[in-house]
């Protein structure tokens, strides 16, 4: 018994039919404990309506007839929203918003970015530097945003700077 | 006159006689209607709805299932669409409708020789919970042909039909429990 409320708790708690079919038919069909809670066709008949209900007094013909030999006029139901493209519209969108916050979030600052090499013309560039037919160090120096630049030579010392 | 008899109509060249097929077929309809839609008038308008629509597009009935399934199936969504207006009408109206303001002598009367819906099955059951109960109880339908009606899998419907009996049961219970007490 206690094996057969778990599985009605599993039942209502399945979010998904075919589960839920399938433990009804592999075990509430089978099961007497769990049929006797479930109203027969016997109770059900007791409390709906039935044929025998309406075995006298309905006639639902003259109004038929009226509207059959009538204009046209087939009653307009407004379109069902179709939900299931509803439903695909919606992941779409969401699933481009999400692309375009990442791309937005994962694009590099403009801070971060590498600068771009200038253009040949406007570089600055030095040959071979010697001091007295030595190889000597030298040192360049240009301030940002400025179009100065700082060349500073020596004589190559053993011991480092001289 | 069978169930298959508009499809042979049809092939011998002759008309289908509506006014046959609306007196055979009207009392079932209606008791399918009333048990999903709860009201008489309601039920009475679904059922007139679907006879006219299915007698306009006789041509659509392929036989395949008998004529009384198909219109089962004009029938439940004229259903549908009738509880989907009714949604849309006033929360006054239909709390007016839901709580039975139906004092008129006239309308007692009518609903002495037509059983009205059970207000407690109205209110415990869904439209789909109501309609594969009825055609389980009423018509010995099984959960095959239920599916055909309600354009669902077997499998949902033997769900909706469980959830609908055990529903059914609990309300019955507490019924003759409070009969016993008072």
């Amino acid at each position: 018994m206690r094996h057969c409320k778990i599985l009605e708790i599993l039942i209502e708690a399945i979010p998904v039919r075919a589960w839920q079919d399938l433990l009804l038919r592999r075990h509430v069909e089978r099961c007497p404990f769990c049929r006797a809670r479930l109203a027969g066709r016997d109770e059900a008949r007791r409390v709906l309506a039935g044929e025998q209900d309406f075995s006298v007094g309905l006639n639902l013909w003259p109004g038929i007839k009226a509207r059959l030999t009538g204009p046209d006029e087939e009653p307009r139901v407004p379109p069902r929203p179709r939900l299931g493209l509803a439903r695909y519209a919606a992941t779409a969108a969401a699933l481009l918003a999400a692309a375009v916050v990442l791309v937005w979030l994962f694009r590099a600052s403009p801070g971060d970015r590498p600068e771009a090499a200038p253009p040949a013309e406007d570089r600055f560039e030095m040959g071979y530097v010697r001091i007295a037919g030595q190889p000597a160090d030298s040192y360049i120096y240009q301030p940002r945003d400025s179009g100065m630049i700082l060349i500073w030579a020596e004589k190559k010392t053993k011991g480092g700077l001289s | 006159m069978d169930d298959q008899s508009p499809t042979a109509a049809a092939r011998e060249g002759e008309a289908p006689d509506f006014e046959r097929l609306a007196g055979q077929y009207s009392a079932p309809a209606m008791a399918l209607a009333l048990n999903v839609l709860g009201n008489r008038e309601d039920a009475e308008d679904a059922c007139q709805e679907a006879f006219i629509q299915a007698f306009r597009h006789m041509d659509r009935y392929d036989g395949r299932s008998g004529f009384q399934n198909w219109l089962y199936t004009i029938l439940y969504r004229r259903c549908l669409d009738v509880i989907r207006k009714r949604k849309r009408a006033s929360r006054l109206h239909r709390k007016a409708w839901l709580e039975g303001e139906r004092p008129a002598a006239d309308s007692l009367r009518r609903r002495d020789v037509w059983k009205p819906l059970d207000e407690d099955i109205l209110k415990t059951l869904n439209p789909k919970e109501r309609t594969a109960l009825s055609l389980w109880a009423n018509e010995g339908y099984t959960a095959e042909e239920i599916s055909r009606v309600i354009q669902a899998s077997a499998g949902t419907v033997r769900v909706h039909l469980y959830h609908a009996r055990k529903k059914l049961k609990a309300v019955l219970e507490k019924r003759d429990e409070a009969l016993q007490n008072s």
